[in-house]
């Protein structure tokens, strides 16, 4: 058993049988490519729930291409007894544990993320200082696009020890937050109401969430939060930039001011 | 509420009368009655075999569009005022305690033109909102005592009084608070259903019911589409589809049209419109063909002497091969610009973009391209959806998570 049986378990390996396995692995292979390349396609063509769940069936999709190809592969390889099973994982387990320890750890992980969906295509997360938004579950590692572009590569493994935020949990429903600091002196209520106007009557904004006003009192001025859900996630950064300009441009005609440096360092 | 459960009441023009907005329910093409055509059409197509052209007319070429002359004979534009009147009943018979009621429709289903009409004949006091919307809080509450609102009034279209604008909110705010505090003679507000859904959420506690018209099933469309304009009674319409030549009206319950086969089209198109009867005339009228050898006295839409005449024939093409204006991919710019002329019943070029924060010059191009594709048109000064658009647009608007209606 020097070998774990491997040998026997491969003896009924033929020409054939190689080349139905090879096909069945570029079937799936195709199959994959097809998902990856057209259901994106698709979603980014929808708007809402149907984009993100679209998206969200890709690497379900795939896991589910790449299960079939093994559970159809395997038995056209080996005769599918016990013993040969446990010969060829075996020998499977020792190469990963010892020669790709943490790509294992990684691929083991983005099947828990496959189950527990920490995050899906579509969601908007902060990894490690890293917002952005998934594009990609790959089998080792999860791709988000940066609001500057940047594509940056998380493997699935940070898993285990990160804190993931993720702004909208597979919903389209994504909070924003705008912070403005205002200089004291002027009805806060007053202010609090006309805030809670611009951000009802943004043209981006989802009327049937909650917009909410919240204010505290910092050393620096009184510090105004507009809480407020914008129409779609890929919106945010619109709508966040809406908000400031028309919430200034309110502010300036009721005469408030914003702290500016100077003005806190004194 | 169904065609089953519900039994046909009241005035053509205002079938159902006035119910309260929550018992508003969108018609529905039923599973069961699709099952039945489609197996009913199947074994009929087998029957026919090759005798198809015996009862329906198959090709495009052997029917033709109709005229606009033959359009005001076959599918008129009603006659407001006896939806006024209806209204009118429907709101004596209202059983509510506010002073001011509040009536609630979708865009085209006629409200603002039946309530100028009800303010006429009941010499109500109609109220126009002011040229510039852009006011404080103290300067809207000014604005409203200044009006003598000790006498019944109308407010036609709520929507005109307000502008999606952090400054745009103060006069429909300062009306809400004066009707709940009960500071007015009675009163009729008429408000577009994207109008009101912008407000019922802006102010989450309002504590004002509102009502509307009852939506249009398949027999409240039979009887308005064969009364039109007026709801009187003249010249029987008679209607077959032009693919299988199935009746459409009169329908089923109306008339045994000699043991021949209804479509169950006007529940179809019911259910297109959303119960919206403007909706559904605009693509009704665009169904409506005629065939070129069939008499189409056409003089008698001049004269309006058709009451005694015969009957009058046409065909509809069904409904998947109506064309209706779409457009493949649509700018978020002009779909901007559609949620703003809903929300407001129609704006101008320049109030448009005040809404939706776009440049000028953005909302020039997306009006042209919109218009060209016969989504929006120009109505006097404001630019406004077209009623054969409105179905694509609610869609479309919906599935970009745009804040819609609830019609």
């Amino acid at each position: 058993m020097g070998d774990f049986g491997l040998k026997e378990a491969l003896s009924s390996l033929t020409s054939e049988s190689v080349v139905q396995a090879i096909m069945l692995v570029a079937m799936a292979a195709f199959m994959i490519m097809l998902i990856q390349t057209f259901l994106p396609r698709l979603a980014q063509s929808l708007g809402g729930k149907p984009r993100l769940y679209l998206l969200a069936s890709v690497p379900l999709l795939r896991l589910l291409v790449i299960v079939t190809a093994i559970v159809l592969v395997v038995p056209v390889l080996i005769e599918p007894s016990f013993e040969n099973m446990f010969a060829v994982f075996g020998a499977l387990g020792l190469a990963l544990g010892f020669a790709f320890k943490d790509y294992a750890n990684s691929l083991i992980a983005g099947i828990v993320t496959l189950y527990e969906m920490p995050y899906r295509p579509g969601d908007w997360i902060e990894v490690n200082g890293q917002y952005g938004e998934v594009r990609h579950i790959g089998t080792r590692a999860a791709e988000i696009v940066t609001p500057d572009d940047s594509v940056v590569v998380i493997p699935h493994s940070v898993l285990w020890n990160a804190l993931i935020s993720n702004g909208n949990d597979g919903t389209d429903n994504l909070m924003c937050v705008i912070e403005l600091s205002l200089q004291p002196g002027h009805d806060v209520n007053r202010i609090r109401s006309l805030l809670r106007d611009v951000a009802y009557t943004s043209p981006l904004v989802k009327t049937w969430q909650p917009v909410v006003v919240n204010v505290s009192n910092k050393p620096y001025g009184l510090c105004y939060r507009i809480k407020a859900y914008p129409l779609a996630p890929r919106k945010q950064f619109a709508f966040q930039s809406d908000l400031v300009t028309r919430s200034a441009e309110a502010l300036a005609k009721e005469g408030v001011s914003f702290t500016s440096v100077p003005s806190m360092a004194g | 509420m169904t065609d089953e459960d519900r039994t046909y009441q009241g005035n053509p023009a205002l079938p159902g009368g006035l119910i309260p907005l929550a018992e508003w329910r969108l018609p529905a093409a039923s599973v069961q009655h699709t099952l039945k055509d489609g197996l009913r059409s199947a074994w009929g197509r087998l029957r026919q075999g090759v005798r198809t052209d015996e009862i329906g007319i198959n090709t495009g070429a052997e029917i033709t569009s109709v005229s606009q002359l033959q359009l005001r004979r076959l599918a008129p534009d009603p006659d407001w005022s006896v939806r006024a009147k209806a209204l009118a009943v429907a709101l004596d018979e209202l059983n509510t305690t506010q002073a001011t009621n509040f009536l609630v429709a979708p865009p085209f289903s006629g409200l603002r033109q039946p309530l100028l009409c009800l303010a006429e004949q009941r010499q109500w006091q109609v109220i126009a909102p002011p040229g510039n919307l852009l006011m404080g809080q103290e300067e809207a509450v000014a604005w409203w005592d200044a009006l003598p609102l000790d006498r019944p009034w109308v407010i036609p279209d709520l929507a005109k009084f307000w502008l999606r604008h952090y400054a745009g909110l103060s006069l429909v705010r300062a009306l809400f608070n004066r009707v709940i505090s009960g500071q007015c003679a009675p009163g009729v507000v008429g408000c577009s259903s994207w109008c009101w859904s912008f407000w019922y959420r802006y102010l989450d506690d309002l504590s004002v019911s509102a009502f509307t018209p009852a939506p249009m099933m398949a027999e409240d469309l039979s009887l308005w589409l064969d009364r039109l304009p007026d709801g009187s009674l003249k010249s029987p319409l008679r209607v077959r589809k032009s693919n299988n030549g199935y009746w459409v009206l009169p329908i089923k319950e109306q008339q045994d049209t000699n043991g021949s086969r209804h479509s169950t089209y006007l529940k179809d198109l019911s259910a297109l419109a959303r119960g919206n009867p403007g909706v559904a005339l605009a693509i009704w009228q665009r169904a409506l063909r005629v065939k070129p050898d069939e008499p189409q006295p056409e003089a008698e839409a001049n004269s309006g002497e058709s009451k005694d005449a015969g009957t009058r024939d046409c065909w509809v093409v069904p409904l998947d091969q109506v064309s209706l204006p779409s457009l493949s991919s649509i700018s978020q710019p002009a779909i901007q610009l559609l949620h703003g002329m809903l929300l407001h019943d129609g704006l101008d070029s320049k109030r448009l973009s005040l809404v939706t924060g776009l440049p000028d010059l953005e909302v020039q191009g997306a009006l042209r391209i919109l218009q060209r594709h016969d989504l929006v048109e120009r109505c006097e000064d404001d630019w406004q959806v077209t009623p054969q658009g409105y179905p694509w647009i609610r869609r479309q608007l919906q599935s970009e998570g745009y804040p819609v209606d609830g019609f």
